[in-house]
């Protein structure tokens, strides 16, 4: 169960919300905070803690932007795609050995 | 074991959506040659300017239209690392796939056009025009496949195949080998557009 354990160990994509996150940015790239807060359904101070998590984690950067007003913008980094790629093939891989074993 | 099958079942769709994204940005990426294409054409159509034309418009084509492939390459890549269908995504695979689309250009707008195989000046023009396409394509294919055709994206075949094929007939055309030219190669475009739409529609329903 050394997937297990691979997993237990990340404590940032271990949150429903911050893994949300990620995925929702892989195939766009960079996403408005506002955005983010309208498809997570969150409150912002909520949504704010988790970027904060992940951005720590150097899985997102947090920038500003001019859209219609200076706006809050979320963007993945390289080293947040590959950590996710493998959060997902490892829980992919324990669901699998879960499933043979019953 | 419920629980164990939907969150499978979970992961399955979110990896399938993630697969679709990628081949979406792979039409996209197409859709932007395909444009630079027609454009050429509807110049070509209504101008008729001289060869000369060529030399300015395919260079300016082709760095606007590879800024805007290049942003959607890093998404490709990107995509890849999660999906597990990496692509080449090295600083020498990007230097590779610049060198390909390069010598397509010398190839098949200065070498060929030197040698003249055409039975006239366009004949030659359409050979070296399908030649830049199907060599620049097949390199670019075979560099993001990491030199291993197993690995290469199937939907990409038509977009160098059936411009290569059409290369021995447009050689001895003796009118029209330029439209010729154009109709293969947005025909290989526009099928690959669609194969990869195709796929994308795959990925989500699996």
């Amino acid at each position: 169960m050394e997937g297990l354990r691979e997993l237990s160990r990340n404590h940032v994509l271990g949150n429903p919300i911050r893994l949300a996150i990620v995925l929702y940015l892989l195939p766009r790239g960079k996403v408005l905070f506002r955005d983010l807060l309208r498809v997570l359904e969150v409150t912002p101070g909520n949504l704010d803690s988790h970027l904060r998590a992940l951005e720590k984690a150097g899985y997102v950067e947090i920038y500003k932007v001019i859209a219609d007003r200076p706006r809050t913008a979320v963007r993945i980094t390289e080293k947040g795609a590959e950590e996710t790629g493998k959060y997902l093939r490892t829980l992919k891989e324990i669901l699998n050995e879960v499933s043979r074993g019953a | 074991m419920e629980d164990v099958k939907e969150l499978k079942n979970v992961l399955e769709r979110v990896e399938g959506r993630l697969i679709a994204a990628g081949k979406m940005y792979g039409a996209m990426s197409f859709g932007v040659w395909l444009s630079v294409m027609l454009l050429y054409y509807s110049i070509i159509g209504i101008l008729n300017p001289s060869w000369q034309f060529n030399i300015i418009y395919w260079p300016i084509a082709f760095i606007t239209a590879m800024s805007f492939t290049g942003r959607v390459w890093k998404r490709l890549q990107r995509l890849g690392k999660v999906t597990g269908r990496e692509i080449e995504s090295s600083t020498t695979g990007d230097i590779l796939i610049a060198a390909s689309w390069i010598t397509g250009l010398v190839l098949g707008w200065v070498v060929i056009p030197m040698i003249g195989p055409g039975v006239n000046e366009e004949a030659t023009l359409a050979t070296g025009f399908l030649s830049f396409i199907s060599f620049s394509v097949f390199a670019m294919w075979l560099v993001m496949a990491g030199f291993n055709p197993k690995n290469g994206e199937r939907e990409i075949l038509p977009a160098f195949l059936i411009p290569a094929i059409g290369i021995p007939v447009a050689v001895n055309m003796e009118a029209g080998a330029m439209a010729w030219a154009g109709f293969l190669v947005g025909l290989g475009f526009s099928l690959t557009v669609m194969l990869y739409i195709y796929s994308a529609f795959k990925a989500i329903e699996r």
